[in-house]
């Protein structure tokens, strides 16, 4: 854990586990310091806020369109039951360069028969380990490279309706299925939308297992199957119905943890991989196919310290980042790394040098897992 | 004239007859009762007997603010009939996504088989501005109330009410077990007193690592006068701990409590400056061999105790 701890985390880091409640909304008074008019504010949602500011060097930054300095966004996130069956958790991320967006949204139902749970609304996409990851969460000043190449800067995330069947067996297995819209993405992305028709099939089978009481592993399987832009035909004679063309995404990943139970807060080790490989359609039947990943390793040595590595790949780049992350307390943290491209290409403008410091304030949420 | 019976008709009806039937060897089974930490389960023991199934998510040596949401509790939580937590966000780093995730609406906040043991336990350090400048402190109060053996009765009372509202048919079960704990906890608890005033703890000053033990204080007379942390969760700065070694010298601080899951090298340092005793006290059943259940964990903090403090067996 980077330290950074709320709620919004856990959506992300907890994969397979999902939403995090909030925690009591504190008690507000009246701005006039007088007692209120009635008891309206203590039903207020959570209302948590993380910052992202972050400092980049080197010779590469010129190349990579970043400044020097950049607030990167901050994600205001507002969280409260809804009713006996129903939660709601909004996620407002804001940036100077790219105003305001909707980073999650969603109504999550959580009293479904069955082992069932599901929700609606826009959220980040449940495919492999890190795309649910919120940006400031990870433990990365970046994004490695396939997910960069496939999901974009912020993730493969879509406005669409998602179910979670947790399996009744005796071990745990739980079975994703999200239908959505196919998002937008930038060029070169995994996805294309065509149609608003199109839609994003997504499916993901996770299980876990205990190896010890301080050791486990997380095991996951992913499939996504959307819009590849518009199928061209030779003739406009009679009017063409374009259809779209698919793109397939399939993605295996692995997590193993250790933490020492009995000095929980001095030692821990996460050591992740995640393997994905795109095919899409092209038009006149033909299709491409790429392939990629990467490996990471965050190890806490100290009581507020954390070293960590990671070494990903894409399509015949490769590249590598170090990190050294101090946490003042749960709520901060200031990471110094150094991320390396092109190593099979030895250019010294594949260096850059970040400073990334990321701050949380509201309630205590829920510890990443 | 013979009918076919559909086949969706008769999925329908084997469906029901499975379903009466679980329901029916559900009615017959002990409950489930899932609690945050062994303390709670420990109590849960005495007062649901052979009616109940009880299991800890945490070991009594785990720091309960920092107990990793793993998802094999789900399958714990998904059958849990009743699910008892410490309170006031003790367990909020943890617990509720848990809950949210364990497909049992029954155990989520508001629902039929959730508890939080602290509802009526005269809560301490509560009030008062909250902020983080002043660590990681619980807006809700002081949330460690098992550590007063008196709390412990209330968290009994909760369990039973909560127990009896699952289970009507076998409420004067549980009230006679409750009715059984409070005398051995009333019968211990004098014993306890009488131990703590031999061995000199009313009104005695000392340190404790973390903020872990004013219920602990508040029953057995002692007078807790700083910490080794600064604040909740900020570990100690070199002046702080100059500051400290100072003022336990001045103070005439008698003892340094520790919890277990914090590294002892520190505080046995800052214990050996100001030629303090130290003990690493269990702060839950479980935390030491000798501490097997609630009412054993007072003994065994009061043995360690007098150890510490140089005396012999009782």
């Amino acid at each position: 854990m980077r330290g950074l701890i709320r709620a919004a985390a856990a959506v992300a880091a907890l994969g397979c586990i999902g939403a995090a409640a909030p925690t009591a909304a504190p008690a507000q008074s009246s701005p006039s310091g007088g007692t209120p008019p009635s008891g309206t504010n203590l039903l207020n949602p959570a209302i948590s806020a993380v910052g992202w500011f972050q400092a980049e060097a080197g010779d590469a930054l010129s190349d990579s369109g970043s400044t020097a300095f950049s607030f990167r966004e901050v994600e205001i996130g507002f969280q409260a039951n809804v009713d006996p069956y129903s939660r709601a958790d909004f996620f407002v991320a804001v940036s100077p360069e790219e105003g305001v967006e909707l980073e999650e949204g969603t109504v999550t139902f959580l009293a479904l028969p069955a082992g069932l749970k599901a929700k609606v609304g826009k959220f980040r996409s449940n495919f492999g380990r890190f795309n649910r990851t919120h940006p400031p969460e990870t433990p990365f000043a970046d994004r490695p490279l396939a997910a960069e190449a496939l999901f974009g800067d912020e993730g493969l995330s879509a406005v669409g309706g998602s179910a979670s069947w947790l399996l009744p067996l005796p071990f745990y297995a739980n079975l994703d299925a999200e239908v959505t819209n196919t998002p937008e993405m930038e060029e070169g992305g995994a996805f294309t939308p065509n149609r608003g028709k199109d839609l994003l099939y997504l499916g993901r089978l996770s299980t876990y297992f205990d190896l010890s009481e301080a050791a486990n592993v997380a095991i996951g399987g992913s499939f996504a199957d959307g819009a590849n832009g518009a199928d061209t035909l030779p003739s406009d004679d009679p009017p063409p119905t374009i259809n779209a063309l698919r793109a397939r995404l399939v993605g295996a990943d692995l997590t193993f943890r250790w933490k020492n139970p009995r000095r929980a807060i001095y030692r821990s080790l996460v050591a992740q991989m995640e393997w994905m490989r795109r095919r899409a359609d092209l038009p006149l039947g033909s299709d491409v196919e790429a392939t990629g990943g990467y490996v990471w390793t965050d190890f806490q040595f100290a009581r507020r310290w954390h070293a960590g590595g990671r070494y990903d790949w894409f399509e015949g780049i490769q590249g590598a980042l170090g990190f050294v992350t101090f946490n003042p307390s749960e709520f901060s943290s200031i990471s110094g790394q150094i991320r390396r491209d092109g190593l099979n290409g030895r250019s010294h403008k594949d260096t850059l040098y970040f400073l990334k410091m990321t701050f949380s304030i509201g309630p205590h949420g829920q510890h990443p897992f | 004239m013979r009918h076919r019976i559909h086949p969706l008709v008769r999925i329908a009806a084997a469906t029901a007859v499975a379903l009466i039937w679980s329901g029916a060897a559900h009615a017959g089974a002990r409950l489930s009762v899932i609690t945050t930490t062994p303390d709670l389960a420990s109590i849960a023991e005495e007062i649901g007997g052979d009616r109940v199934a009880v299991e800890s998510l945490s070991k009594g040596y785990q720091d309960p603010h920092f107990v990793d949401a793993k998802p094999s509790y789900l399958l714990k939580l998904r059958k849990a009939d009743l699910f008892v937590e410490v309170g006031r966000d003790l367990e909020a780093g943890w617990a509720p996504g848990l809950l949210n995730n364990a497909r049992n609406a029954r155990v989520r906040p508001g629902g039929i088989g959730f508890l939080d043991a602290s509802a009526g336990v005269a809560i301490l350090e509560q009030g008062g501005r909250v902020g983080r400048e002043q660590g990681d402190v619980h807006p809700l109060g002081n949330p460690h109330h098992w550590l007063n053996p008196v709390n412990g009765l209330v968290i009994a009372a909760n369990i039973r009410d909560a127990l009896t509202r699952l289970a009507p048919a076998e409420a004067k079960y549980f009230h006679d077990r409750f009715v059984s704990f409070e005398s051995r906890l009333k019968s211990k608890l004098d014993g306890w007193r009488k131990d703590a005033a031999s061995l000199g703890l009313t009104g005695m000053k000392v340190v404790t690592y973390h903020r872990s033990w004013p219920y602990f204080a508040e029953a057995f007379g002692l007078d807790v006068v700083d910490y080794v942390e600064p604040r909740p969760g900020v570990p100690p700065a070199p002046r702080h701990v100059q500051d400290l070694i100072e003022l336990m010298k001045a103070q005439k601080v008698g003892l340094l409590i520790v919890e277990p899951y914090f590294d002892p090298k520190l505080p046995s340092r800052i214990a050996q400056s100001a030629g303090v005793p130290m003990v690493v006290l269990p702060p839950s059943v479980g935390a030491s061999p000798v501490a097997r259940g609630y009412l054993d964990l007072f003994d065994a903090q009061l043995d360690l105790i007098r150890k510490a403090l140089g005396g012999g067996a009782p």
